[in-house]
C-alpha cells in the first residue's frame, strides 16, 4: 500500500493525539522499519493494521471509529497534497462521482502494479451511491474520507451520508449520499 | 555526585528520547525517499531515452514515406501543392516544380508567382479558383466545422476515406500554362480542403496533373469518331441506293419474265389449235411433196409449242413455282412415245435417230417402272432431241441410255452437228442465254437447255455437254437418280359402290388422260363403279368424242399434250347443242385453289385428285349423276 497512508497516519496521530502516543504506537507495533515511512514508498498494509491495533489499545476506542476519524482527517490532507486532482470542483457530489475514474487512474499511472480498491459511483434517483470493495479492510477509512470531502466543501449540512447495513465491512461498503 | 530523581528531568529525558526517535525516523524516511527518488530518476531517464529513440524512428519513417510519396507522384505524373491557410504559405513538391517549369522553387507565399506562367486567358479564372478554395478553407477554420471542407459534408477523415467518390473528390480546374522553352501544357488541378486530424491546421491540398496528352488524344479520338460516323452514314446511304437499284432491277426482271410468260400463254392457245388441227389432219390422200410439207409444218409447230412451254416454265422456275409431281411411269412405254415422235421428225429432215439401251454397265437392265414427273421428263427429252435435230444438218443422232450404278441413270444425245466450242459450253444452260453459231442459220432463244437444266436440278441430277467422241458434233448428257417402283396396283375395294344415272342407266364415262397407267387405273375403277368407259389420249380427241354425244360425264385430265384439259373443257362448253352441257370433272394432281381455278372457270364442275381414290371418285360422280342422292360419309 502506498506510503502516504502510513506517513499520514503517523502525522495524524502526532497532530490530533500527541507525539508521545504516536511514539508509543510505533514502538508497540514493532515495525520492521521502525516507522520511517516515505510517502512515495510501498509497504505492506498489515503494518498499518498493526499500528491501528496499538492505537486502539492505547486510546481504548474501537478500530472502526479510529479509522473513520483518520479518513475524515485524510480528506483534507489529500486535497493539500494533490491539488491537481481536486482543482475545478466546487461540489462534493461532483467530486465523489468522479472518484473512481480519477483516483484509481492517477494511482495506476504512476504505479501500474498498484492494487487499488474498486470504487464505483452510480446515481440512483436523487442519491449517489458509492460502493467500495478492497482486499484491504479500510472501508471505514473510506467512510471517513467521504465525510471529509463533504466537510471540505462546507457542504456537511447539505448532504447526508448513510452506510448500507447489508454490506458488511471492513472490506466492502456501500455509501448512500443524498441531499439533506 | 548523585543526581536526585527529579520528575521534570525524567519527563525531559523521556521527551528527548521521543524526539530523538522521531528525528531518527524522519532521517531514515528521508534517506529512503532519496533512494526511491534515485530509482525513479533512473527509470525516468530510461523512459526519456526510449521516447527519444522512438521519436527519431518515427521521424525517419515519416521522411521515408514522404520520399516515397514524392517518387510515386513522379511516377504517376502528379505534383502536389500544399497551401497553409494560416501561415499563408505554399509548398511545391518536386514533381510539381517540374510540371510548372519552376525547378528549385520549393515554396511560395503569393499566387502572383504563377502569373507569368499562366495562359493570359486563364489567369483570371485561376485566381477565381484559388480565391474560392481559400475562402472555403477559411470558412472551415472559422467555424471549426470539418464538414464544410467536404463536398459530401463528411464530418471526419474516416468518412472521407470510406467514401466511394474519394478518388474524384475535390474541385477540378484545368489551366493552360507556358512553362517555357516553347512548351504549352494543360494542367488539371484538383483541390481539397484538408484538416489533418491532430494538427488543427487547415490546408488546401492541390494535385496537379499534366493532361496535355490526354486532352489531345481525346480530341483526336473525337475527330476519328466523327469521321467514322460520317463514313458510316455515307456507306449506309450507298447501301440504300444499291438496295434500291437491286430491287428495281429485280422488279424489272420479274416484270419482264411475267410479261413474257403472259404473252406465251396467249400465244399458246392458238398454237394448240394449230397443233391440234395438224394432229387430226389425215395425210392419207396427200402427195409426197404435200406430206413432206405437212411434216415440216408439224415439226415447226412442235418446236414453237416447246418454245412457248419453256418460256412459261422458265418464268415459273425463276419464281420458284416449278414443282415436280412424280407418279409411277413405265420407262419403256415412255421412251416409245417420246423417241418415236422425234424419230419421225428426224426422218423428215433426213437424219437417222437411234436408241441404244443398257449400254453403260453391261448386264445392268433398265428398270421397268420408275417414279417421275412424266410431263417434265418429256419436256427434258423433247428439248434435247429437238435441239439435236435443229443443229444437225446431216448425219445421225444417237440416243444412249443406261444405268451407271445403282440408282443412277445416264442419258446421252450424240449428234453429228457443228459442235459447240468449249468456251461457249457453259453459256448454253443459262436462262435466256443465246447461242449464235455461224453457218447454222437457225438462231433460237436458247431456252431449251435452260429449262432442261432447271428440270434436271429439280430432279436432283446433273446435265452437261462435251464433244462427240467419235467425230464432229456434240454429246449432251444427263444423269438422274432413279428409283425403281413396283407397278401400280388397283386397290382392293370394300364392297361395291355402284353408280347409275338418274334414269337408272349404266353411266358412260369419257376419260381424257394421256398417261397409259392412269387410263388403266381409271378404267378399272370406273368398271368397279359400274360404268362404261371410253378412253382418249388428249384434249382434242375428247372434244371430238364429246361432240358426238352419248357421254354422261367426262373425266378430264388437266395436263395433256396437244390440247390440255382446260382448253378442251372450254371447247366442249362452246359446242352447239346439248353436248356442251356434259358434266366435266377435272383430274389433277394439283389441288390448290389457284391451280384448279382455271379449269373450273371454263366450266368444269369439280375436281378429282390424282392418284385417284375410289371413294373420292365415287363421291364426286354420284353428286353429279344423281343429285338427289347424298353420298355416304
Amino acid at each position: 500500500m502506498k506510503g502516504v497512508i502510513f506517513s499520514e497516519m503517523i502525522r495524524w496521530v502526532e497532530e490530533c493525539l500527541s507525539p508521545a502516543v504516536a511514539d508509543r504506537m510505533i514502538v508497540g507495533a514493532n515495525l520492521p522499519n521502525e516507522g520511517s515511512y516515505t510517502s512515495v514508498g510501498n509497504y505492506p498494509h498489515q503494518e498499518a493494521l498493526a499500528m491501528m491495533g496499538q492505537l486502539t489499545q492505547i486510546t481504548g476506542r474501537p478500530v472502526h471509529e479510529l479509522c473513520q476519524d483518520y479518513g475524515y482527517w485524510l480528506a483534507t490532507r489529500f486535497v493539500e497534497l494533490y491539488p491537481q486532482m481536486f482543482g475545478g470542483y466546487t461540489d462534493a457530489l461532483s467530486l465523489l462521482r468522479d472518484i473512481d475514474n480519477k483516483h484509481n487512474t492517477e494511482v495506476v499511472k504512476l504505479y501500474p502494479d498498484a492494487r487499488t480498491p474498486a470504487i464505483i459511483a452510480s446515481v440512483d434517483g436523487e442519491d449517489l451511491v458509492i460502493s467500495y470493495a478492497s482486499h484491504r479492510p479500510f472501508a471505514d477509512v473510506a467512510f471517513g474520507l467521504v465525510h471529509g470531502y463533504i466537510a471540505y466543501f462546507g457542504q456537511s449540512d447539505q448532504y447526508m451520508v448513510s452506510r448500507d447495513e447489508d454490506t458488511p465491512g471492513p472490506h466492502a461498503a456501500r455509501f448512500i449520499i443524498n441531499r439533506a | 555526585m548523585a543526581v536526585a530523581f527529579d520528575p521534570r528531568i525524567a519527563n525531559l529525558e523521556a521527551e528527548v528520547e521521543l524526539l530523538t526517535r522521531r528525528l531518527a525516523r524522519a532521517e531514515r524516511s528521508r534517506a529512503e525517499a532519496e533512494a526511491l527518488l534515485e530509482d525513479k530518476s533512473r527509470v525516468l531517464a530510461n523512459a526519456n531515452r526510449e521516447l527519444r529513440a522512438n521519436r527519431e524512428e518515427l521521424r525517419s519513417q515519416l521522411d521515408q514515406r514522404a520520399r516515397q510519396l514524392l517518387d510515386a507522384q513522379q511516377v504517376a505524373g502528379f505534383g502536389t501543392i500544399v497551401w497553409d491557410v494560416e501561415r499563408r504559405m505554399g509548398e511545391l513538391s518536386a514533381h510539381a516544380q517540374t510540371l510548372l517549369g519552376m525547378p528549385g522553387v520549393d515554396a511560395f507565399d503569393s499566387l502572383s508567382i504563377f502569373d507569368g506562367l499562366t495562359d493570359p486567358e486563364d489567369r483570371q479564372s485561376l485566381r477565381d479558383y484559388a480565391t474560392h478554395m481559400i475562402k472555403r478553407a477559411v470558412a472551415v477554420r472559422a467555424h471549426g466545422q470539418r464538414a464544410l471542407a467536404c463536398p459530401k459534408g463528411h464530418a471526419d477523415n474516416q468518412s472521407c476515406s470510406a467514401c466511394p467518390e474519394r478518388d474524384d473528390c475535390g474541385d477540378v480546374f484545368e489551366v493552360r500554362i507556358n512553362p517555357g522553352g516553347g512548351v504549352r501544357r494543360t494542367l488539371r488541378l484538383r483541390a481539397q480542403v484538408h484538416i489533418p486530424a491532430d494538427l488543427g491546421k487547415v490546408l488546401v491540398f492541390l494535385t496537379i496533373q499534366d493532361v496535355t496528352a490526354e486532352l489531345a488524344a481525346a480530341r483526336e479520338a473525337e475527330e476519328l469518331r466523327q469521321r467514322d460516323q460520317q463514313r458510316l452514314a455515307e456507306l449506309e446511304s450507298l447501301t440504300h441506293d444499291l438496295e434500291q437499284a437491286r430491287l428495281a432491277a429485280e422488279q424489272a426482271n420479274a416484270a419482264k419474265s411475267r410479261f413474257l410468260a403472259m404473252m406465251s400463254h396467249d400465244i399458246r392457245t392458238p398454237m394448240n389449235g394449230v397443233i391440234g388441227m395438224l394432229q387430226l389432219f389425215d395425210d392419207a390422200g396427200l402427195s409426197d411433196d404435200q406430206r413432206r410439207t405437212i411434216g415440216h409444218v408439224r415439226a415447226s409447230s412442235e418446236q414453237l409449242r416447246i418454245l412457248l412451254d419453256d418460256i412459261i416454265d422458265l418464268e415459273r422456275a425463276e419464281a420458284g413455282k416449278l414443282i415436280l409431281n412424280p407418279q409411277p411411269l413405265n420407262l419403256a412405254e415412255f421412251l416409245r412415245d417420246a423417241v418415236g415422235f422425234w424419230q419421225k421428225v428426224a426422218a423428215e429432215k433426213g437424219l437417222a435417230m437411234t436408241l441404244e439401251r443398257g449400254v453403260f454397265l453391261p448386264g445392268q437392265k433398265l428398270v421397268d417402272w420408275i417414279s417421275a414427273d412424266r410431263y417434265r421428263l418429256r419436256q427434258l427429252v423433247d428439248n434435247m432431241l429437238s435441239n439435236a435435230i435443229k443443229y444437225t444438218r446431216a448425219g445421225s443422232i444417237r440416243i444412249r441410255l443406261g444405268m451407271t450404278g445403282a440408282g443412277t441413270a445416264r442419258y446421252e444425245v450424240i449428234d453429228t452437228g457443228i459442235g459447240i466450242p468449249e468456251a461457249r459450253r457453259r453459256e448454253l444452260f443459262q436462262d435466256f442465254g443465246q447461242l449464235r453459231l455461224d453457218g447454222v442459220g437457225e438462231a433460237g432463244a436458247g431456252l431449251g437447255l435452260a429449262i432442261c437444266r432447271r428440270i434436271v436440278e429439280l430432279m436432283g441430277g446433273l446435265i452437261g455437254v462435251d464433244g462427240n467422241p467419235d467425230g464432229p458434233g456434240s454429246r449432251f448428257w444427263v444423269e438422274l437418280p432413279i428409283a425403281e417402283v413396283p407397278p401400280p396396283q388397283l386397290k382392293d375395294l370394300p364392297g361395291t359402290l355402284l353408280l347409275a344415272c338418274a334414269d337408272g342407266r349404266r353411266p358412260r364415262i369419257l376419260v381424257a388422260e394421256d398417261v397409259e397407267t392412269n387410263r388403266i387405273v381409271a378404267r378399272g375403277l370406273l368398271g368397279r363403279l359400274g360404268c362404261d368407259v371410253e378412253l382418249v389420249n388428249d384434249g382434242a380427241a375428247a372434244v371430238q368424242r364429246a361432240a358426238s354425244g352419248g357421254i354422261d360425264l367426262v373425266l378430264m385430265d388437266v395436263s395433256m399434250p396437244v390440247m390440255g384439259g382446260i382448253e378442251a373443257t372450254r371447247q366442249i362448253r362452246a359446242l352447239p347443242g346439248p353436248e356442251a352441257a356434259v358434266p366435266i370433272l377435272a383430274l389433277s394432281a394439283y389441288s390448290r385453289p389457284e391451280d384448279l381455278e382455271p379449269i373450273l372457270t371454263v366450266g368444269a364442275l369439280g375436281h378429282v385428285g390424282k392418284p385417284i381414290r375410289i371413294e373420292e371418285l365415287h363421291g364426286a360422280m354420284a353428286r353429279i349423276l344423281q343429285p338427289a342422292v347424298s353420298d355416304d360419309a
